[in-house]
């Protein structure tokens, strides 16, 4: 009780509570969403000022870088330019000199040049000449001599000049004299004569050749011939009267241009390369990759797949300055350019752009590592004010819940007072009054429940009386269906001990007592009622009207009065008093056992079904009478059928051929008729239990609306052994024999055959004599003893048993002979019996055996 | 039924064998038509009879009506126990001479 008293309370403080938490918790995501968005918004500024100002520092490097990078490439391009002007000064003075001898000869003395020393490694002036001078002429040896006056100069040029490897002057003649470090070289390997030299072979010379005068010319980067290192020769011809005479060279090693290349540095990564007006890059400090120099054999740059290196090399070649962005070897670059104008060639500067951003990137990511810090300062104070806010919820909460204790108590206090008065009804006492006076809405529920407490005692009152009552009917439906079962004739083992048929009956009620009944009873030995019937309505009238229908049927039935009489007699009794308006439906039928003759009435009901030996199955159809307790003085037919041995008749009421599936179908007579066909049970008790289960089968879940009763009786024949043959005199002695063979085989007395073979004849004789039968049928029986036979005859009805017996006390004179035969029939035969069946004599004789 | 007939002057004497009834009652009746005229003694031996029917009552009851009105008596011996009580029932005990 101590939980429950709190319960009205806990629910307005959990109400209370919740809608105070549900404000405070939409204020409280509203506010954090708030800052939050605050956040967000001062770190993407942030953001983007640390990116801008990023981006502007790289636009500055790399305008700076792309400045300094140009600016290197056109010092260094005018440096080597400068180099190769003081090469190209010497080259001037070599060819004036050349000229100015051709000029005038004879102002110059002759000088001998000395050949090749072997193994000189010093500085000195050779004479070499081409083979074709081996015998030189006059003149040849004149211009020799003449031109020998340059040697000193071209001594002194290359002494004084590191970049410069050797001078000389070659003639178209053949002559050619040059000063360098390496006569040694002259010479084929062991020889002492130099080797010859055909100048005008050498691209220098077929260059020189093609310029004007004055005019200067280079050669590729050529290796050299003697030395084998990489050089470039100047040349430039030597004119006389118009006339190429003679072409002055110096040779230079690229060293200088080499290391002005190699020596330049640009940031870390940065390099340099020169590029010859082929498009080939010459020297390059990348040593792989697309710049390399002479990577490969005639690579042109002009045709690199890089197309923005191709289109920069075009530049290039063109003699262009300037500078881009590009990519190099899969890296993105600055690259600067300078032509060396006098060359062809071009200066190349490169730089890894990553590099010069470099310290951009470094800022910017600054910027943002400060954001960052900026916004986890702002998230721990978002933190701090979260904390604050839900230990104010915590404070509110409690709060609330000492208040909502402090006020409900006021409310529920009535309630728990009322609540304890209750229950001292709950414990049964209702004639407890509830005293409650709060003048609100608790008293008027206290009344209410007073109220509530009075109703339920009168319910109870009443409700017992009621189900009292009920108990009662039942029990008493419940005694009267059990009578009226015992009521019906138990068919198990009835009539066991007769052979000439069978029979079963079962009746299933629908619900308590109902108003089907079958009945069976022998009116004598030979004769055996059948009856089938089905009261009108349900229940108790239902049953009460049966057993009057029953006893009244039992009562007037019996031997001797015609069927159809003692119905009617039944029906005129039923309707007397019949102030409900029942009636019953019924077909009664007496069967004699003797004879398979079946005589019945049918009073409205349902046609039974006939099953022969055979197999066949038909219904019955006689029209049938009207319904008994329907009308007074009703008259009613009675028709015959005649059963042979193994014939089957099925009678059954509504319940069976009306009863209905879930669908509302009925089970209907055509499915009973093939039923009946395909059973294969013979004794009527199993051929019921296969309705039945049919029936129930097609029922299904369907409820059983009516009683289900059924009477089936098999005629299992009368026992006879039957001949038959024309009803002449003659054949007496065949249906002697006949019967004398069965009395025989019976060991039936010598006494007891005699008396029937008699009988035999008086019958027999009356019926050939005197009733004009065409057939006579003699049928033999015998049982515990007993010999039983018959005559049936075509012949016109007539009963002899009925025929006055004779005077056998008249004197001989007055004594007649008519009337013996019969007469000592009935003496002697134990029984005798007439019927007139289906239109023919029946007369049946039993006689036991003697002795 | 075979019919065996001894006459000695006017004595007839019938020996009936095997059974009389409506099909050999005939035969009897054609013996006795030519024969009792010259007969004032019918003595009828029933010894090998084994039944008689009511036919063969017929014939015995013209026989005995007929003998006595010509003063003439008839005799029926050997009778067998059915055959007697065919007579006692049908009361011919009392109108025939049975020995």
């Amino acid at each position: 009780m101590a939980g429950k008293k709190k319960q009205i309370g806990r629910k307005v403080t959990k109400l209370l509570l919740s809608m105070v938490f549900l404000a405070m918790l939409l204020m409280g995501i509203v506010s954090i969403w708030s800052l939050y968005s605050m956040k967000d918004i001062s770190a993407d500024t942030s953001k983007e000022l640390g990116k801008t100002a990023a981006e502007d520092a790289e636009e500055a490097l790399e305008n700076m870088a792309g400045e300094q990078l140009q600016a290197i490439a056109v010092e260094k391009a005018d440096y080597i330019e400068e180099k190769f002007g003081a090469v190209t000064a010497c080259l001037h003075g070599i060819a004036g000199q050349a000229e100015k001898i051709y000029a005038d000869p004879d102002s110059y003395p002759d000088r001998t040049v000395s050949p090749p020393k072997v193994g000189e490694a010093a500085i000195a002036t050779q004479l070499l000449c081409s083979e074709k001078l081996q015998a030189p002429t006059e003149e040849e040896t004149k211009e020799l001599l003449k031109l020998g006056n340059i040697q000193d100069m071209l001594l002194q040029y290359n002494a004084n000049s590191e970049m410069i490897s050797s001078t000389y002057v070659a003639t178209e003649t053949g002559w050619m004299i040059q000063a360098d470090y390496i006569s040694y070289t002259k010479f084929e390997e062991g020889l002492e004569t130099p080797s010859f030299y055909e100048a005008n072979t050498r691209q220098w010379y077929q260059r020189a050749k093609q310029a004007g005068s004055g005019e200067v010319v280079y050669t590729d980067v050529i290796k050299d011939i003697h030395e084998g290192g990489d050089c470039i020769v100047c040349a430039q011809p030597v004119y006389h009267n118009g006339q190429i005479v003679a072409v002055a060279g110096v040779g230079s090693y690229l060293e200088t241009v080499n290391e002005a290349v190699w020596n330049t540095t640009i940031g870390e990564k940065g390099y340099a390369f020169l590029l010859n007006e082929k498009g080939q890059v010459m020297v390059s400090l990348m040593k792989e990759g697309e710049t390399a120099a002479y990577a490969e054999e005639n690579v042109d740059l002009r045709m690199s797949k890089n197309q923005q290196l191709a289109h920069m090399a075009k530049d290039m070649v063109a003699g262009k300055t300037g500078m881009g962005k590009l990519f190099i070897d899969g890296r993105e670059v600055y690259l600067a350019y300078a032509p060396l104008k006098n060359l062809g060639w071009s200066f190349v500067t490169v730089m890894d752009v990553e590099e010069v951003v470099a310290p951009a990137k470094e800022s910017q990511n600054m910027i943002l590592q400060l954001t960052k810090n900026a916004a986890q300062v702002q998230d721990g104070a978002i933190r701090r004010m979260l904390m604050l806010f839900m230990a104010m919820v915590a404070a509110v909460a409690v709060l609330i819940g000492i208040i909502s204790t402090l006020f409900t108590g006021k409310i529920t206090g009535p309630i728990r007072r009322l609540t304890n008065e209750v229950a001292k009804i709950d414990g049964g006492n209702l004639d407890y009054r509830i005293d409650i006076a709060t003048g609100d809405e608790i008293e008027d529920l206290g009344n209410a429940f007073n109220h509530m407490t009075d109703q339920i005692r009168q319910y109870i009152q009443s409700l017992n009386s009621v189900t009292a009552e009920k108990e009662r009917i039942r029990t008493e439906i419940q005694v009267a269906s059990q009578l009226q079962a015992d009521m019906l004739p138990n068919a198990k083992n009835a009539y066991e001990d007769r052979d000439e048929f069978s029979l079963y009956a079962i009746m299933t009620p629908a619900k308590g007592v109902g108003g089907d009944f079958y009945d069976f009873f022998l009116l004598d030995d030979d004769h055996l009622a059948l009856i089938m019937a089905d009261v009108s309505g349900k229940g108790v009238p239902a049953a009460l009207f049966m057993v009057v229908s029953r006893t009244l049927l039992r009562s007037h039935i019996v031997k001797g009065v015609p069927l159809n009489q003692a119905v009617e007699k039944v029906n005129d009794s039923l309707c007397k008093n019949n102030k409900n308006g029942m009636f019953v439906t019924a077909w009664i039928g007496v069967l004699t056992i003797s004879t398979g003759k079946l005589t019945f009435v049918n009073a409205g009901h349902c046609r039974p079904l006939i099953r022969k030996a055979d197999g066949t199955c038909t219904y019955e159809t006689t029209i049938s009478g009207l319904v008994l307790a329907g009308m007074e003085e009703t008259k009613y037919r009675q028709s015959e059928i005649r059963f042979n041995q193994g014939d089957t008749i099925f009678l059954y009421t509504d319940g069976v051929t009306e009863a209905t599936d879930s669908q509302n179908n009925l089970y209907g007579e055509r499915r009973l008729e093939q039923l009946m066909k395909v059973i294969k049970q013979q004794e009527p008790k199993d051929i019921l239990f296969e309705v039945w289960k049919d029936v129930n089968r097609f029922q299904g879940e369907a409820e059983q609306f009516d009683d289900i009763t059924m009477l089936a009786l098999r005629y299992n024949g009368n026992g006879y052994t039957v001949m038959t043959d024309t009803a002449k005199i003659d054949n007496i002695l065949k249906f002697n024999r006949f019967v004398d063979d069965i009395l025989t085989k019976a060991q039936f007395s010598q006494k007891a055959s005699t008396k029937i073979r008699i009988a035999m004849d008086e019958i027999f004789s009356n019926v050939c004599y005197y009733s004009g039968a065409n057939e006579i049928t003699v049928g033999c029986k015998i049982k515990d003893r007993e010999a039983s036979i018959y005559f049936e005859d075509d012949g016109m009805p007539y009963n002899p048993l009925e025929k006055p017996d004779p005077d056998v006390t008249e004197i001989l004179e007055e004594r007649k002979a008519g009337g013996l035969g019969i007469y000592l029939v009935k003496k002697r035969m134990d029984k005798t019996l007439y019927e007139f069946v289906e239109g023919r004599n029946r007369l049946v004789i039993v006689k036991e055996d003697e002795g | 039924m075979k019919i065996e007939v001894t006459r000695n002057e006017k004595k007839l004497t019938l020996a009936l064998k095997g059974r009389l009834d409506t099909t050999t009652a005939s035969k009897l009746e054609e013996t006795l038509k030519g024969s009792l005229e010259d007969t004032t003694e019918l003595f009828m031996d029933f010894l090998e009879l084994e039944y008689l029917s009511s036919a063969g009552l017929r014939v015995l009851l013209a026989a005995s009506k007929e003998m006595k009105a010509k003063d003439g008596t008839m005799v029926v011996c050997n009778v067998n126990e059915d055959i007697m009580e065919v007579f006692t029932i049908t009361g011919f005990t009392d109108i025939l001479t049975i020995q």
